[in-house]
Parts: structure tokens; C-alpha cells; sequence
């Protein structure tokens, strides 16, 4: 296992370098703007909106990221035939799954807890007039997170099945944002088609993510561990 | 390390691949025997490469059962590939990897990987550990793929084509490597390749395998012996019949009647001398890639 960690860690290398400058990016930038706006004495940046846009410029980019963990994670030593050198060596499709796991749903957390920290923990330490508590109240500030987390779980889900599908990583990637446009659009459409507008709530949109979203990783599992072939 | 109790390597019954209406691998039923070197030959498109994929429990088959060192091929796969050496005809190897980088990942998976084998493969094959594979040639890439398959001290290996593209000094070098292997402890080889010559220098018994069927299985010695092409001119006025039994291929030109008899003796000689009359008669002796290719064009032939 500690082999296949390594060499799944090895394999994700320049995703993870990504991963990490598309998080933390958003938020250097705008503390660097804070700080430079405050020492010219300028009151510009006051309250929480500038903080919750930066999370969620972060959170936004993040979720390329989350989805090539996704799309990465079985494809991509399809496409290369790696994959074929690993099916001859005595390891049991279990520990592959689990090794690539437990380098993708990790590293979606982390950006997560980046990002968390950052806005209740940080954020409220260096500027002035805003706190956590303020930011967690804000129902817009709920609601958002719950979205985005659900698309993350969606884009890594469906990411994980057409992985465990397609010989490409780039079109498995590629594939999990077109089923989060098709839920998008097919969750606005049955709306307009029946002249309902708005009766779906975001919380709708964040279940349907959620379930295809968690629906997707273990149908990709099933099918990975089923299938013969590298 | 426990092993189920089989006196055979290698077992199929029945083994049969279907892509759609194609059958590469049909019925195929083989028993090899523990010890030894066995040369899976046949064209291309035969159903070698299938049937090694299956044995390796890397495609499922569509019928039938395959018993790699008494373990089931599909069920145990895990298991057979902990006691199984693979040589495949194309490497795959992770080419950001350096040489060392591979040892060190396949090492921990392999209950009985020898470091001080490894070692001397290492620096037999002349490779260097700091190199990256993407910066090694094909050939060094073959030795490399060689040193990881025996280096765990296979109780099988299965060598797919290795050797092709490879050049005569690499190839030579691989084939010593195998040897070497061989001569290591009891070990059993299945040996595919289009280099016959090979085959002949390693095995010590084949199976052919034509359109996904086994059509011959037996020692190379044998086989050798048995077969022999037989140059007949006939007299004039005399016209070729039926052939003597046991023929497997044959060509007339004028008078001239050349035939590739299996099951060859002299009484061979004695049949055609009563049935026609010979202005001259002349056996050869015929190498195995004689043997294979009278063996395929009868085949095709009779078609």
C-alpha cells in the first residue's frame, strides 16, 4: 500500500502543485490588496463581502482541481498504459482504488479545510470589523457553501466513474462538468417546462449533486473492481 | 507461502476468448508440467498473447478455466501473479520512474523478492539505477522488465514476444538473462515468441496454436526428429498421388515433389520408393521455423 501511495502521490505530483497555487492564489492576492490598502489608509475593504468573494473565486477555481482528481485518478494510467504494467503486478484492485482514494478525497479536504480556515479562522485575525460568527450567520454564506461542496462531491464523483470508464483523463475530467451542466440545466428546465420558476430551491440542486455525486464514485468503483481488463 | 498441490504449471480446459464473432482462443486445453521451458508458438493474431492475458488473469475468459500453479487465473489472481514472472511483448513500465525508483516500487510487492539477485541482474544488464526509463532503449527497457519479473524468483515465467524489436546483441544478452533464470532453481518457462530460433534454443517442449486452436503439443526434440522435408524427383511419365502419411505440407514443381512428412521413419521412404518411380530421394533435416511454417501452410492449405 505505502508503494502504490508513493506512486499515486508521484502520479498526481503537478495537480497537486496546481491544486495548491489555485487555492491559496485567490487568498495571497487579496490579503496582499488588503494590507496594501491599509497602509495607504484606505477603509475600502470593510465588512465580509471582499473575504467571501475571495473564498469563493478559491473555492470556484478549486473545483478544476477536484475535478481531475477525478478525472485522473483511473484514466490517466489508462491513457499513458501504465495501467497494464500495474495488472501484472500482485496487487489486488482494492488496494489500487483505496490507494487513489486516499490521494484524491484527502486532497479535496484539505482544499476545503484551506479555504474554511482561511475564511472563519484568518480572515477574522486580520481584518478589522469582520468575524466568523457575522459570516456564519449570513444565510447567503450557508447557502453558498453548501452549494460548492456539493459540487465539489459531484465533480469528483462523476470525475471517479467515467475514469473508471474512459481510456482519457482529459474527457473524463471534461465528462464530470458536463453532468454537472446537465443537473444544472436539466433541474432549470423541468422548471421552465412546467412554468415554475424558482420552485427548485439551491437545496434541491445541492441534493441532486450530492447523490450523483457520491452515486457516481461508488458506481466507478463497482465497475473498477468488476472489470478484468487494466 | 503456501501452494495448492498440482503437479502442473500451467492447465486449461476448455479455454475459449470471444471478441463479438471472433474466437481468438478456442477451447483451448493444455497441461504443462512443473520444470522445464514450453514454446508457445504460432502467427500472429493466433491466440498467444490472449491466452497469456488470461492466464495472467488480465482478461476474463469467455469460457472455460485456467489453473496457473494450481491457483484459479481469474479467482486467485493476486496469488498467481505473487508466484508468476511476466515479460510482456510491450513495456509499460512508468516512464517518469527511475530504474531505481521501480525496483523500490515493486519490491514491497512481492513476498519473495531477492535484493542480492536483484543486484547482480542489476549489474549484469548493465542498468543504471538513477536513470529515468523514459531515458532508457528499448532494449534496456526489455532487461529492466527481465529483472523485475525474475528478481522475485518466479516459480513460472511467462515471457510474451520479449524479444521483439530487440537487436541481436540485446536479444542475446536477454536470452542469457532468461538461462540464467532458468538455471537459477526448478522453475517452469512458458516461452512465446516469433524468434523460432530462440524457442528452439529454450524449450524443451511446444505448442502451436493456429486460429485459436491448439493444433500440436509436444517435446521440441521430438518434434524435431519426427518431422523431416523430403525432396522426391520423379521419373518421367510418373505423376504425384497421394502422399505418404503424416504429410503436412507439400509443393510439386515439374518433377520435382517436396513434402514435410510429421511422424517421419524410414518406411516413409519405403512407401514412396513402392509407389512411384524415383529418379531421386533426398530427406532433410528441418530447424523449428521449417517445421512451424510447412506446419501453418498446410494448415492454410487445407482451409
Amino acid at each position: 500500500m505505502k508503494s502504490l501511495l508513493w506512486k499515486d502521490y508521484r502520479n498526481n505530483r503537478l495537480l497537486l502543485i496546481f491544486g495548491f497555487a489555485v487555492c491559496v492564489g485567490p487568498w495571497i492576492i487579496a490579503i496582499v490588496r488588503y494590507i496594501q490598502l491599509s497602509m495607504k489608509g484606505e477603509d475600502v475593504w470593510w465588512g465580509a463581502d471582499p473575504w467571501v468573494s475571495t473564498f469563493s473565486v478559491s473555492v470556484g477555481l478549486s473545483l478544476i482541481t477536484i475535478a481531475m482528481l477525478g478525472g485522473n485518478a483511473i484514466a490517466a494510467e489508462r491513457a499513458d498504459r501504465s495501467a497494464e504494467f500495474l495488472a501484472y503486478l500482485p496487487v489486488s484492485r482494492k488496494s489500487i482504488l483505496l490507494s487513489k482514494a486516499l490521494i484524491a478525497v484527502p486532497t479535496a479536504l484539505v482544499i476545503w479545510m484551506v479555504n474554511l480556515v482561511l475564511l472563519f479562522w484568518v480572515t477574522p485575525c486580520i481584518a478589522e470589523g469582520v468575524s466568523a460568527a457575522d459570516m456564519v450567520r449570513r444565510p447567503e454564506v450557508r447557502e453558498m457553501l453548501g452549494v460548492l461542496a456539493a459540487t465539489s462531491i459531484l465533480l469528483l464523483g462523476s470525475g471517479w466513474f467515467w475514469s473508471a470508464v474512459l481510456n482519457s483523463h482529459g474527457l473524463a475530467t471534461g465528462m464530470s462538468f458536463f453532468v454537472l451542466a446537465v443537473v444544472v440545466l436539466g433541474i432549470t428546465g423541468i422548471e421552465y417546462g412546467l412554468g415554475v420558476e424558482g420552485f427548485f430551491t439551491n437545496k434541491t440542486i445541492t441534493i441532486v449533486s450530492l447523490v450523483v455525486g457520491i452515486g457516481g464514485y461508488m458506481a466507478g468503483c463497482g465497475y473498477y473492481l468488476r472489470r478484468l481488463e487494466p | 507461502m503456501s501452494t495448492p498441490s498440482s503437479n502442473f504449471a500451467i492447465e486449461t480446459a476448455g479455454l475459449t476468448k470471444r471478441y463479438g464473432p471472433k474466437q481468438a482462443v478456442n477451447d483451448l486445453s493444455l497441461r504443462i508440467p512443473r520444470g522445464g521451458a514450453f514454446g508457445f508458438i504460432g502467427p500472429n493474431g493466433a491466440g498467444k498473447s490472449t491466452t497469456i492475458k488470461m492466464l495472467m488473469g488480465m482478461t476474463r475468459p469467455s469460457a472455460g478455466e485456467a489453473r496457473v500453479l494450481g491457483f484459479d487465473a481469474v479467482g486467485d489472481a493476486v496469488a498467481v501473479k505473487q508466484r508468476v514472472g511476466y515479460v510482456p511483448e510491450l513495456h509499460y513500465i512508468y516512464r517518469w520512474m527511475r530504474v531505481g525508483e521501480v525496483i523500490a516500487f515493486c519490491r514491497p510487492l512481492y513476498e519473495t523478492w531477492n535484493d542480492r539477485f536483484c543486484a547482480e541482474l542489476l549489474k549484469l544488464f548493465e542498468l543504471d539505477p538513477n536513470n529515468k526509463v523514459k531515458q532508457l532503449s528499448k532494449g534496456m527497457v526489455a532487461k529492466l522488465a527481465l529483472l523485475l519479473a525474475v528478481a522475485h524468483q518466479p516459480e513460472l515465467l511467462i515471457l510474451d514476444e520479449p524479444t521483439s524489436g530487440l537487436d541481436p546483441v540485446v536479444r542475446e544478452e536477454f536470452l542469457d538473462g532468461v538461462l540464467r533464470a532458468l538455471c537459477e532453481r526448478e522453475r517452469t518457462i512458458l516461452f512465446s515468441s516469433h524468434s523460432l530460433s530462440d524457442v528452439q534454443r529454450i524449450a524443451d517442449t511446444v505448442g502451436l496454436i493456429f486460429e485459436g486452436r491448439l493444433i500440436d503439443h509436444c517435446r521440441t526434440e521430438d518434434l524435431l526428429n519426427g518431422t523431416k522435408r523430403i525432396r522426391a524427383v520423379l521419373a518421367d511419365g510418373c505423376t504425384p498421388g497421394s502422399p505418404p502419411e503424416g504429410t503436412i505440407w507439400q509443393r510439386v514443381n515439374h518433377r520435382e515433389w517436396v513434402m514435410t512428412v510429421r511422424g517421419y521413419s524410414p518406411s516413409t521412404l519405403e512407401f514412396l520408393r513402392a509407389k512411384y518411380s524415383l529418379s531421386n530421394l533426398e530427406v532433410i533435416d528441418l530447424g523449428l521455423e521449417d517445421v512451424f511454417k510447412d506446419l501453418i501452410k498446410g494448415r492454410k492449405a487445407t482451409a
